[in-house]
C-alpha cells in the first residue's frame, strides 16, 4: 500500500555528484539562483541561459540516473507551464512594438451555438458507450479508457451550461471579436527566459534530491546555517530534531503497515463498510499508532539523556567533514562559467 | 488421498521500492495438510513473513499460485474478505495491536465486523478468551493495558480466534515473551489446533519450540524453500541446518555430540523422554553384554 510513497527520491549510486558533499550542492543551487536573478536584467543575452540549461544536462549526464526516470518527474512540471506558456507570450505593457499581430477574428454567436450541439451529440455517444449494455463494447480496456475523460467531461458539460445561460439573451445574427493577438518582443522573451529558469532549476533541485541522502542534505543545511548561532538560535537542536523525524519516517511507516495487516487480518475494512465501520477500522489503526510513537518517543528521549544530551548545548560532529577537493574543484569551476558567461 | 488445505505452486514475489526491486521469494511450491501444525523456519530476510502473509491475501503473487482452502489468490481481482476471515493472521508483537477499553469489547473488534448477532459475537468472544485461558469473569472487562505481556498477547490471540479461522497463521508468536509465558501461549495453540482442528502455520526460528509443536518444517533460505519434511526426518541428519544459518534443538546438538562420541544413541530423537528412554535401553543392552 505504501509501496509508492518514495521518501526523498533518492537514487543510490556513486557519480561525482553523489560523492559531493551536501553543503556544496546547496550552495550551488542558492549560486544558481542568484545567478538567474542576475543574468534576467540582460534581456536578449542568452549566453548565461545556454551556461544553464548546458550544466543542467550536464549534471544530468553526471549523475548517472537515467534520463527516462529524470523525465518522468519532470512531465508534469512540463504539461503545467504549456498551459501558462500562452498568456505569457502575449505580455505586453503597451509602449514597445509588437512583433506581430493577428486578428481580431469576427465570430458569429451562430457558430458557438451549433459547437454547443456538436458537444452535446458527442456526449451522447460517450454517456451511450459508456453506460449502455452493448456486448462488443464491454471489453475492459476500452472501457477503462473512456473512465478517464469522465472527470473534465464534468467540467466541461458544467462549463458549457454557464454558457449557455450566458448567451441566452443574444440574437443568432450577432458576432463578436476574438482579439486582435499582439505578439511583442517582451512577451518572448519573458517566455524564453521564464521556461528556461524554471526547468533548469527544476532539475537543480531533482539532481540535489536524487543524489543527496536527506540525512546528507539536513546535515549539509545545518552546516551552511552555523552562523546563525550567534543569533542564540538553537541551530544544533533543530538538526537533531530534524534528523530524528526524518529517520523516524520510516519506521513509522514500517509501523503503520504492520498495523494496518494485523488490523485487516482481524476483519478491519478500510475500502469498504458504512462510515461508522469504517471510523472504527481507523480508531483501531490510530490509537495503537499513537501508543507505539509516544512509546517510541519517551524510550528515545531517556536514550538521549541517559548519553548526555542536553539542550542548547553545543555539540560537535562524530565525523567532521571538511569540503574536499571536488568540492572545491567543482565550486570554483561553476563560478567560472557562469561569471564568464556575463562578458561573453 | 491427503487434504491440502493449503498449496503453492511455483510462487515468485518481487517488493518494488520506488526504483528498486527486490526478489522476495522465489519459485516456491509446497503443500499443507488440514489439521497440521507446520513451521516455516528460516533466518531473518529469508522471506517466511512474506510467505505467510500470501495465505490471506495480504500480498499476493508476482507470478505462480497460492490456493488456500479452495480460493485462489490471484495478482489482481478475486474476493479476499472470505479469505481474511478463513485465515487467522496474527504478526509479531500482535499485542501492539490492541486498542479498546476492555477486553472483550477487543476481542469483538472482528466478529462484529462479520455482521453477527449480538448473542453469536458474545458466545464467540467468551469462547475465545476461555480458550486462551483468560477466564471472561475475571478478564472481560479489564482494560488490555494492565495485562502482563504474555496475557496481553493471549488477548490478541482471542481476537484472532474469535473470527473462527479454519487456519491460523502466527508468525514468531513468542519473540520477547519470557519462559513462562511461552509454554503458556504454546499449551493454549496447542489446545486451539487440537480442539477445532485448526490447521497451525508457525513463522519462527526457535527450532526447539518447532521440533516439539511441528509435523512438518519448511526451511526457507534467501527466499527459496531448500528443505523440506518432519521434524525427526529433518533433525535426524545432523548438523545440515548450519549452512542455512540455523542451528537444531539443543537435545538434537547433545545427541549429534554423543553420536560423534561413539555412542550409538538414534539422531531422530528430539522430546526430553525419548531422548531419556533411547539412552536408558543403551544402559541395559550394555549392561546385558557385561553380564554376559
Amino acid at each position: 500500500m505504501f509501496k509508492n510513497i518514495s521518501l526523498g527520491i533518492y537514487y543510490p549510486g556513486n557519480s561525482l555528484l553523489h560523492r559531493l558533499q551536501g553543503r556544496t550542492k546547496l550552495l550551488l543551487l542558492a549560486w544558481f539562483t542568484v545567478y538567474i536573478v542576475i543574468a534576467n536584467n540582460y534581456m536578449w543575452h542568452f549566453a548565461p541561459y545556454i551556461v544553464l540549461a548546458a550544466l543542467s544536462f550536464l549534471g544530468v549526464v553526471i549523475s548517472g540516473i537515467s534520463l527516462h526516470h529524470v523525465w518522468r518527474r519532470m512531465r508534469l512540471l512540463l504539461l503545467l507551464m504549456l498551459l501558462g506558456a500562452i498568456p505569457t507570450l502575449f505580455t505586453t505593457d503597451g509602449t514597445v512594438k509588437p512583433l506581430y499581430t493577428f486578428g481580431p477574428f469576427p465570430t458569429s454567436f451562430d457558430f458557438i451555438r451549433w459547437s454547443i450541439v456538436a458537444y452535446g451529440v458527442l456526449l451522447t455517444i460517450y454517456i451511450a458507450l459508456f453506460l449502455l449494455p452493448i456486448p462488443s463494447l464491454q471489453i475492459i480496456s476500452l472501457r477503462s479508457w473512456l473512465k478517464r475523460f469522465r472527470i473534465p467531461l464534468i467540467f466541461i458539460t458544467l462549463g458549457v451550461i454557464v454558457l449557455l445561460w450566458l448567451i441566452r439573451n443574444i440574437p443568432p445574427g450577432a458576432t463578436f471579436p476574438v482579439g486582435p493577438f499582439v505578439i511583442t518582443n517582451l512577451g518572448v522573451w519573458s517566455l524564453f527566459s521564464l521556461y528556461t529558469v524554471f526547468i533548469v532549476l527544476y532539475i537543480f533541485s531533482l539532481l540535489l534530491t536524487m543524489t543527496t541522502t536527506p540525512i546528507a542534505l539536513i546535515e549539509g543545511l545545518t552546516m551552511l546555517l552555523t552562523p546563525l548561532r550567534w543569533l542564540k538560535l538553537p541551530v544544533d537542536d533543530f538538526a537533531l530534531m530534524t534528523l530524528i523525524a526524518l529517520r523516524f519516517i520510516p519506521t513509522l511507516i514500517e509501523e503503520v503497515e504492520q498495523l494496518l495487516k494485523a488490523q485487516i487480518s482481524r476483519g478491519a475494512d478500510y475500502a469498504h463498510g458504512t462510515l461508522r465501520e469504517r471510523t472504527q477500522s481507523l480508531i483501531a489503526l490510530f490509537v495503537p499508532l499513537l501508543q507505539g510513537v509516544f512509546r517510541r518517543a519517551s524510550d528515545l528521549a531517556t536514550a538521549l539523556e541517559s548519553r548526555g544530551y542536553e539542550i542548547g548545548s553545543h555539540q560537535t560532529r562524530l565525523h567532521e567533514k571538511r569540503l574536499g577537493a571536488i568540492d572545491y574543484g567543482v565550486l570554483a569551476l561553476v563560478v567560472i562559467i557562469t561569471v564568464g558567461s556575463f562578458f561573453v | 488421498m491427503t487434504d491440502h488445505i493449503i498449496s503453492v505452486k511455483n510462487l515468485y514475489h518481487t517488493y518494488q521500492s520506488g526504483p528498486l526491486q527486490k526478489a522476495a521469494l522465489l519459485d516456491i511450491t509446497m503443500e499443507i495438510e488440514r489439521g497440521s501444525c507446520a513451521a516455516i523456519i528460516g533466518i531473518t530476510g529469508s522471506g517466511k513473513s512474506t510467505l505467510v502473509q500470501h495465505f490471506n491475501g495480504l500480498l499476493r503473487p508476482t507470478s505462480g499460485t497460492v490456493a488456500v482452502d479452495g480460493v485462489n489468490v490471484q495478482a489482481r481481482g478475486g474476493d479476499l474478505k472470505v479469505l481474511r476471515q478463513r485465515v487467522g493472521m496474527l504478526f509479531q508483537f500482535p499485542e501492539a495491536q490492541l486498542f479498546e477499553h476492555t477486553v472483550y469489547a477487543d476481542v469483538a473488534f472482528g466478529p462484529r465486523r462479520l455482521k453477527l448477532s449480538k448473542r453469536e459475537v458474545r458466545t464467540r468472544v467468551l469462547q475465545a478468551l476461555e480458550t486462551v485461558g483468560l477466564p471472561p469473569h475475571t478478564y472481560a472487562q479489564r482494560s488490555p493495558f494492565e495485562l502482563s505481556g504474555g496475557q496481553r498477547r493471549r488477548v490478541a490471540l482471542a481476537g484472532v480466534l474469535a473470527m473462527l479461522p479454519k487456519i491460523l497463521v502466527l508468525d514468531e508468536p513468542t519473540t520477547g515473551l519470557d519462559a513462562d509465558g511461552r509454554t503458556e501461549f504454546y499449551y493454549y495453540l496447542q489446545r486451539v489446533q487440537q480442539k477445532d482442528g485448526v490447521t497451525v502455520i508457525l513463522v519462527s526460528h526457535d527450532m526447539s519450540e518447532v521440533a516439539t509443536l511441528a509435523d512438518q518444517l519448511f526451511v526457507l533460505h534467501n527466499g527459496r524453500l531448500v528443505m523440506q519434511g518432519t521434524p525427526r526426518a529433518i533433525f535426524g541428519q545432523g548438523n545440515i541446518l548450519h549452512q542455512w544459518g540455523l542451528t537444531e534443538p539443543p537435545l538434537s546438538e547433545l545427541l549429534i555430540q554423543l553420536h560423534k562420541q561413539g555412542l550409538a544413541i538414534p539422531l531422530d530423537v528430539f522430546t526430553l523422554e525419548e531422548a531419556l528412554h533411547a539412552l536408558q535401553e543403551i544402559e541395559t543392552t550394555r549392561h546385558e553384554k557385561e553380564n554376559v
